[in-house]
């Protein structure tokens, strides 16, 4: 079953058309060729892994899934903006740009505005390591930072960055340090959640660290296309054994046809289908500790 | 208001490349809605299909732009991860383009939106957005 699901996985992501060679481990350099020579690894072509990128979900979301179930603000659980002085290889500086975006995104949630200014000099900080500071226009983001009503306006600027560094570094074949900011992001969102879960005990916030495990399988076979490199090899398998805790998560999916209303003008879908997601407390905690594990060889 | 300060300042901001109009076109109708990812449709003779994770009890809009700011002959469908559509822009009974589709999800999954183009009708841009 896995394979199948594996196979549509790929089918689906290199729908997209006719891909780029940028690996060399590509036999042939055809967009649907798939190397599998090393072991338990799938290198994909870019355009394929541009196609995955695209469909994990953003930080955002879950810090406003964790917001709207009641959670407090926890300073404490992001990383600290001193830290960013620390990462001196591009590795380190794409995966904690990611982890940084992530961050900004929860404080701006938050509508801690003052907060998302120590926050932004970090990423510009990494940004600018990357050569990619450039999609970031500071001044016009802190002179709006200093005003709440700004919120939004900041958090739309802010996501439409990233969203331009993703294409910047895919035209670029720099598709590594898109998935690096992607997997750094994803981890610290995740790190939150289940921080967040384990403190209020709320069987919402349970539920959706059970239905990532639907992201961790996209996230490993991507992340896995990179495993030439020593530093994301050994960052796959810490993925691979967060994504072996994830496999004893059930989640059970019921189609039922929907409906479809008119509502202010937009047709809209009335979802008639279902998922649950079981998921106990001690898989929670398993998960949650792999995960900080993760996230703190990350930040250190 | 927000919204259109917001279209201003990604337009002073961009340098202003047409994708970046058009995301900025997108993004003032989200009303409400918080902004999440920019799919472009620079090759509108074709179909073009993407995936997202979407998440249970989240409201999602897909909202398609053109440089002309009329993207009355495009549409978006949205399926499930069985591929059972779920739904489209385009009210074929009324022979009807709509510029958004909203989902209200109830099941979290893998869905696909697959944006068709009637007729060419030069660069388009969608972005995705969501509430809870």
């Amino acid at each position: 079953m896995k394979k199948v699901i594996l196979f549509s996985v790929l089918l689906a992501a290199m729908s997209c058309g006719s891909g780029n060679q940028s690996n060399d481990a590509v036999i042939g350099g055809d967009s649907s060729t798939v190397d599998t020579a090393s072991s338990n690894s799938v290198v994909l072509p870019q355009d394929a892994v541009e196609g995955i990128v695209k469909t994990i979900p953003s930080p955002i979301e879950t810090s406003v899934i964790i917001k709207k179930a009641g959670g407090e603000y926890n300073k404490a659980i992001l990383n600290p903006t001193e830290n960013s002085k620390n990462y001196s290889s591009s590795f380190k500086k794409a995966l904690n740009l990611g982890v940084y975006g992530a961050d900004l995104g929860y404080i701006n949630i938050y509508e801690k505005n003052k907060e998302s200014l120590y926050y932004l000099q970090s990423v510009k900080e990494l940004a600018d390591g990357l050569n990619i500071g450039q999609f970031f226009d500071f001044e016009t983001i802190k002179r709006m930072a200093g005003s709440s009503k700004n919120a939004d306006s900041l958090l739309n600027i802010t996501t439409d960055n990233f969203n331009q560094i993703n294409d910047y570094l895919f035209q670029k074949n720099r598709s590594d340090q898109s998935v690096l900011i992607l997997l750094g992001g994803w981890i610290e969102g995740l790190n939150i959640m289940c921080e967040t879960a384990i403190k209020s005990k709320n069987p919402k916030l349970y539920e959706k660290i059970g239905e990532q495990k639907i992201v961790i399988d996209q996230l490993v076979l991507v992340i896995s296309s990179f495993e030439s490199d020593a530093n994301i090899r050994e960052l796959s398998m810490g993925m691979k054994e967060m994504q072996k805790i994830f496999e004893k998560v059930e989640i059970t999916y019921t189609y039922k046809e929907s409906k479809m209303e008119i509502v202010d003008g937009i047709p809209t879908i009335v979802d008639k289908s279902e998922s649950k997601v079981n998921i106990s407390e001690s898989q929670v905690l398993e998960i949650a500790k792999i995960t900080k594990d993760l996230r703190d060889k990350i930040v250190k | 208001m927000k919204k259109f300060i917001f279209t201003g300042i990604l337009l002073l901001l961009a340098g202003v490349s047409n994708s970046q109009f058009k995301t900025a076109d997108c993004v003032a109708k989200l009303n409400g809605f918080t902004f999440l990812k920019t799919y472009k449709l620079d090759n509108p003779s074709k179909e073009s299909e993407f995936s997202y994770v979407f998440s249970k009890d989240n409201s999602y809009i897909i909202i398609i732009c053109s440089k002309d700011g009329n993207p009355s002959e495009s549409s978006v469908s949205l399926f499930d991860a069985n591929k059972n559509m779920l739904a489209s822009s385009y009210d074929e009974a009324n022979k009807r383009h709509y510029y958004a589709l909203a989902y209200n999800c109830k099941a979290t999954g893998m869905y696909y939106m697959k944006f068709k183009f009637d007729k060419p009708s030069g660069d388009c841009s969608s972005v995705l957005a969501f509430k809870r």
